[in-house]
C-alpha cells in the first residue's frame, strides 16, 4: 500500500504556501508502515527555499521508518529548482542541470555538526563570494547573523538536526540572498508558552509568542540568553533585508523594524526562518553601542 | 595564572553554539575557583556568537559579581567585534542576575506595554 501527496500547483513562502507545507506534515503524520509518494506532477512553481521545509519532513518520517519516493515534476522550472539546489540529489533522484551558482545547496546538519555547517556557510557563501559589492564589515554581519541564527535553532529547537538551503536573486535591481532554516523541534510557541506556565504567566497566542522572541534579553532558558534574534533584526533594519519566521500557529515578517504578524489556519511543528540579506550594502555598519575599550568589558 | 587559549576550544577559529562554550566556562570556573586570575586570549579567532558567549561568559555571573570578574579575568588579543559582543552579553547577564523580577519585569513590558 502507498499513499499518494500530491503538491499543489504553486507553493510560494507566504500564508498559503505555509497552510500547505503545515497540511503535508500533517498527512505525511498520519501514514503508517505504507510507502509515501510525494506526486509533483502537478506543481508548476516551488520557491527554492521551501525545499528546506520539505526536506526536514522528509527526513522525519524516514527516520521514523517510512520509505518516501518522490515522483519528478513535469515542470521543468521547479525540476530545474529542486535539482540545482542539490534537494534531488538529497534524496536519491538524480536529475542533469545542476551546479548553477545562484542556488545555495540544500543540506541537512546534526546540531552538533557545527564544524559541518561552518564548513557550509565556508564553501558556499564566502568562497564562492556571494556579496561582491558588500563592505567587509556588512558581510560579517551577514555571516554573524547566520551563525546566531544556526546557534538559536540548534539551542531552542531541541531538534536533532537543521535544514538550510538558500537562493540569490534580484529585488528592485538590488542583488539578495535568502537563507532559509528550518528545525522540526519544539515550536517557538511551544518553548514560550511553557516558559509562561512555569512562571504562572499569561499564556500567549501565536503572534504574540513569536513577537516575544525578538525582544533583546527575552529567553526561555534559565540562563542568561535572547541577544541573537535582536542582533538580527538590528542588521537586517540596517541592511534593507527582512526577516520572515513561522512556528506554531504564525508567520511574522520583518521588515525595517515593522512586524507584520499573520495567524495560521494550520500548526507548524517547528521553526522556520527565513532572511533576505542585501548583497548590495555598502554601509560600514559602525554601530553605536558597540565599544572599543577592552579594559571595561565586565 | 590560567591562561586560556580560546581558538584552542573551537573549531575553525568560530564559536557558534553554546555547547562550543561550555567546556571553556568549566576551565574559567575551575581556576576562578582556586581564587586564580583568568587569561583569556583570543589569537586567532575570527568569530564568537552571543550563543556561544552567553555560556563562556554570561553563565558567570550566576556565581561571580561584575567586580569580582573585572579583578579576576583578563582579555588578550581581542578585536573590536568580539568585544562588543562580549560587552553585549555582560551587560545582558548582569541585568539578567542582578534582579530576575525586574529584568522580567522589563522585557514583559517590551511586549505587553505597562499594564
Amino acid at each position: 500500500m502507498s499513499t499518494i501527496i500530491p503538491i499543489i500547483q504553486t507553493v510560494a513562502a507566504d500564508k498559503q504556501g505555509y497552510e500547505f507545507l503545515c497540511d503535508i506534515y500533517d498527512k505525511m503524520h498520519d501514514v503508517e508502515n505504507e510507502e509515501i509518494i510525494i506526486d509533483f506532477e502537478k506543481c508548476k512553481s516551488f520557491d527554492a527555499n521551501l525545499s528546506a521545509v520539505l526536506g526536514a519532513m522528509f527526513d522525519k518520517r524516514q527516520n521514523d521508518g517510512c520509505k518516501i519516493f518522490l515522483q519528478a515534476p513535469q515542470s521543468p522550472g521547479v525540476r530545474r529548482v529542486l535539482s540545482r539546489n542539490k534537494f534531488f540529489r538529497a534524496f536519491d533522484l538524480h536529475t542533469e542541470n545542476e551546479d548553477r551558482e545562484v542556488y545555495i545547496d540544500y543540506k541537512s546538519f546534526g546540531v552538533t555538526d557545527t564544524i559541518a555547517f561552518k564548513q557550509y556557510v565556508d564553501t558556499e557563501l564566502i568562497q564562492k563570494q556571494r556579496f561582491p559589492k558588500c563592505t567587509d564589515r556588512a558581510k560579517a554581519k551577514i555571516i554573524e547573523s547566520i551563525y546566531e541564527i544556526f546557534a538559536n535553532a540548534v539551542s531552542h529547537g531541541g531538534c536533532s538536526h537543521v535544514y538550510c538551503c538558500g537562493e540569490m536573486h534580484s529585488r528592485n535591481n538590488i542583488n539578495t540572498l535568502d537563507m532559509t532554516f528550518v528545525n522540526l523541534g519544539s515550536s517557538v510557541v511551544y518553548n514560550v508558552n511553557r516558559y509562561m506556565e512555569e512562571r504562572n504567566r499569561p499564556i500567549m497566542e501565536s503572534c504574540m509568542a513569536l513577537d516575544w522572541a525578538f525582544v533583546k534579553g527575552n529567553t526561555t532558558k534559565p540562563v542568561p540568553g535572547g541577544l541573537g534574534l535582536d542582533i538580527l533584526k538590528q542588521f537586517i533594519d540596517m541592511n534593507n533585508g527582512q526577516i520572515q519566521m513561522i512556528s506554531g500557529g504564525a508567520m511574522l515578517e520583518i521588515e525595517h523594524n515593522n512586524h507584520h504578524n499573520t495567524p495560521l489556519d494550520k500548526w507548524f511543528y517547528g521553526t522556520i526562518v527565513t532572511v533576505e540579506f542585501n548583497c548590495d550594502d555598502d554601509k560600514t555598519y559602525l554601530l553605536k553601542d558597540e565599544v572599543t575599550d577592552t579594559r571595561n568589558l565586565f | 595564572m590560567t591562561t586560556i587559549l580560546i581558538d584552542k576550544y573551537v573549531t575553525l577559529h568560530q564559536g557558534i553554539t553554546s555547547e562550543e562554550g561550555e567546556p571553556i566556562y568549566k576551565l574559567i570556573i575551575e581556576a576562578l575557583s582556586k581564587d586564580e586570575d583568568v587569561v583569556l586570549d583570543f589569537e586567532g579567532i575570527l568569530f564568537l556568537t552571543t550563543a556561544f558567549l552567553n555560556v563562556m561568559i554570561g553563565a558567570l555571573y550566576k556565581d561571580y559579581t561584575s567586580e569580582q570578574l573585572q579583578e579576576k579575568l583578563h582579555i588578550s588579543h581581542i578585536n573590536e567585534d568580539t568585544a562588543a559582543r562580549i560587552k553585549k552579553v555582560t551587560d545582558n547577564a548582569k541585568l539578567f542576575y542582578s534582579d530576575q523580577d525586574k529584568f522580567n519585569e522589563t522585557v514583559d513590558n517590551s511586549i505587553y506595554g505597562n499594564l
